[in-house]
């Protein structure tokens, strides 16, 4: 056996190795009828808007409960290690003409906090909201603030009502839960909830560049090009 | 060619656009004025060498980061496939943004290391160190036995390898290195040797104006306190929004202390010039149009920095934007390629270190 053979059949046996440890330690992925989790979201001004979001994966990821909520939020992702949520609705920062962290150059630092309830006590996330999973029952805040405050406890069955059927994939309309004592501060910030979960590929929003393509600035740019590959080769043909 | 001081000026408003943009099309065009500007330059030096070796690593980048932006990023609407969420950290839709994102970043780092070795091959590194600061003389000096020590190491190297070879010995594994190495430890002592007592020959540090004790270690504690200041106050002004004036204050006073030290230190120094640099009236244009691009930039990034940023994810369009006349101003980089004149006309020019010999 060649050299060249036994290092080839030696990288191909390190490869399906490792495919086969990812596969067989992946959980079976089958959807396990719907499940729901709370979305509690706190504004600057005190207002606290909840979401009850159907899914019918066995898990999700933070990131995917604020898209399927219906409020308009603004994510970072150029850093390539998670994503940070910059503005939810009004609040936060205006990326990327701004910093996605504009508020917290210094003191006082504000910016979208994380949590998360841990047995029926809010807990500061240590994870960006990509890199949690969410399951049944979950229930997760984010608070615009210096991380010190945390949004009202509130149980998923304040959320979503108790024995209320869920609907995957809708931002459920959050109706203000009728429990008193929960529901003191709650407020409902959106009173018409957005039209029926638009597809993320359909969510149109403020685009900084007007219309998605401007044929005349591509113009523009392939004038300087080949001017410039012109001049190029007119300079080098000069000095041969 | 050029003076260094202008070349110096073309590559500071060239390495501005790279470390503000991310947008392709930009970072396109100033990659092309360096090309062309290196074709230009490119048989008059001899350190020409070093671009394929700068052009290879700066693939290799672009290679490597692409992929890996698409593999941790998952975000955007044009989904090329989708690995099992269940995957650890690559898993989910591999999306045409992030690969675009990942290749426009690696971009920006392809054209600084494009910019360098254009730079690299235009100006001689001896001809820049004329141009240190007379305090920083003992650090300009390290510097240039650092870069002459170099290429004569390499070059001692090749002719002990060569001897050896010819004894017989052949180099195929880590041990045989050996008689390698101790030949070149042996001859770069002996050379050190040697530079310190060629040093010491010529009376080095001997030009120095002594200073009285008192003046010395006034010029030491200014300078250190000055050091400290500088850094606390870029602290106060950044991190404690509330004591901007107090920190901008220390910073200007800092400031001063540390140009006040700086100049004692500086007059100590004599530098007498054998040869003397000439600045002609292309350095001038090249120096201007330098000033202008670099200007034009940090207006636009201080007025719309969206617009120098590139950001493909949604809500926002992949489609860069593009200004016409951002890329215009940019395209002006080409500046040294124009002005360097036929190949004729440079060899009957002389160089400007050479010009204004005595």
């Amino acid at each position: 056996m060649s050299r060249v053979t036994y290092y080839a059949l030696r990288g191909a046996g390190c490869v399906m190795l490792i495919c086969s440890l990812l596969i067989f330690a992946s959980p079976p992925l089958h959807a396990q009828g719907s499940h729901r989790a709370g979305l509690v979201v706190q504004f600057g001004d005190g207002t606290v808007v909840t979401r009850c979001i159907g899914f019918s994966e066995d898990e999700i990821s933070g990131e995917e409960i604020l898209h399927r909520s219906g409020l308009t939020v603004l994510f970072d992702y150029t850093s390539g290690l998670g994503t940070r949520v910059c503005k939810i609705e009004a609040d936060g920062c205006e990326v990327p003409a701004e910093d996605c962290w504009c508020q917290c150059q210094g003191i006082p630092c504000r910016y979208w906090t994380y949590f998360y309830v841990v047995d029926g006590a809010w807990h500061y996330a240590g994870l960006g909201s990509s890199n949690r999973t969410v399951h049944d029952g979950d229930v997760e805040g984010w608070v615009w603030g210096d991380g010190r405050a945390s949004p009202p406890l509130l149980t998923p069955d304040d959320i979503c009502g108790t024995g209320a059927e869920v609907k995957p994939l809708t931002p459920a309309p959050s109706p203000v839960p009728p429990e008193p004592n929960a529901t003191a501060n709650v407020v409902q910030l959106l009173p018409t909830p957005p039209d029926s979960n638009p597809p993320p590929d359909e969510r149109t929003t403020v685009t900084a560049t007007g219309s998605p393509i401007n044929l005349s600035n591509y113009a523009a740019f392939a004038i300087i090009v080949l001017a410039l590959g012109g001049l190029g080769l007119f300079l080098y043909k000069r000095m041969a | 060619m050029f003076h260094p001081v202008a070349w110096l000026l073309w590559l500071g408003a060239a390495v501005l656009p790279a470390m503000f943009s991310q947008n392709p099309l930009y970072l396109g065009i100033v990659c092309l004025t360096a090309g062309i500007v290196y074709a230009v330059i490119r048989r008059r030096s001899p350190l020409a060498q070093s671009w394929s070796s700068f052009l290879k690593l700066g693939l290799t980048l672009i290679a490597l980061t692409a992929p890996f932006n698409a593999l941790v990023v998952h975000a955007g609407r044009l989904v090329l496939f989708t690995l099992p969420q269940a995957w650890p950290l690559v898993g989910g839709p591999i999306t045409v943004e992030a690969i675009i994102f990942g290749a426009s970043k690696a971009l920006s780092l392809f054209t600084l290391l494009l910019l360098f070795a254009v730079f690299n091959c235009a100006v001689d590194q001896s001809h820049l160190l004329r141009w240190t600061p007379a305090f920083l003389f003992e650090a300009g000096l390290i510097t240039s036995i650092a870069l002459t020590f170099v290429p004569q190491t390499l070059h001692s190297a090749q002719e002990i390898r060569e001897a050896q070879a010819i004894r017989g010995h052949r180099f195929r594994g880590v041990r045989d290195l050996l008689p390698l190495f101790v030949p070149l430890l042996t001859s770069g002592l002996e050379r050190a040797m040697q530079l310190a007592e060629s040093m010491e020959a010529r009376g080095f540090g001997g030009s120095l104006q002594p200073l009285s004790p008192r003046r010395e270690a006034l010029v030491k504690v200014a300078t250190a306190m000055a050091l400290l200041g500088l850094v606390s106050g870029f602290f106060t002004v950044t991190y404690f929004q509330g004591q901007q004036a107090l920190g901008q204050v220390l910073l200007i006073l800092s400031l001063i202390a540390l140009a006040l030290a700086f100049n004692i230190q500086s007059q100590r120094v004599r530098r007498t010039r054998y040869r003397h640099g000439v600045w002609q009236r292309r350095d001038t244009t090249l120096a201007a149009i330098s000033a202008g691009v670099a200007v034009t930039v940090l207006v636009v990034r201080a007025c719309t920095r969206a617009s120098l940023t590139y950001y493909p994810y949604p809500p926002f369009s992949p489609w860069p934007p593009f200004n016409f006349l951002l890329g215009g101003a940019l395209a002006l980089l080409v500046a040294p390629a124009v002005l360097a004149g036929t190949r004729r006309e440079q060899a009957q020019q002389p160089t400007p270190i050479l010009a204004g010999e005595p």
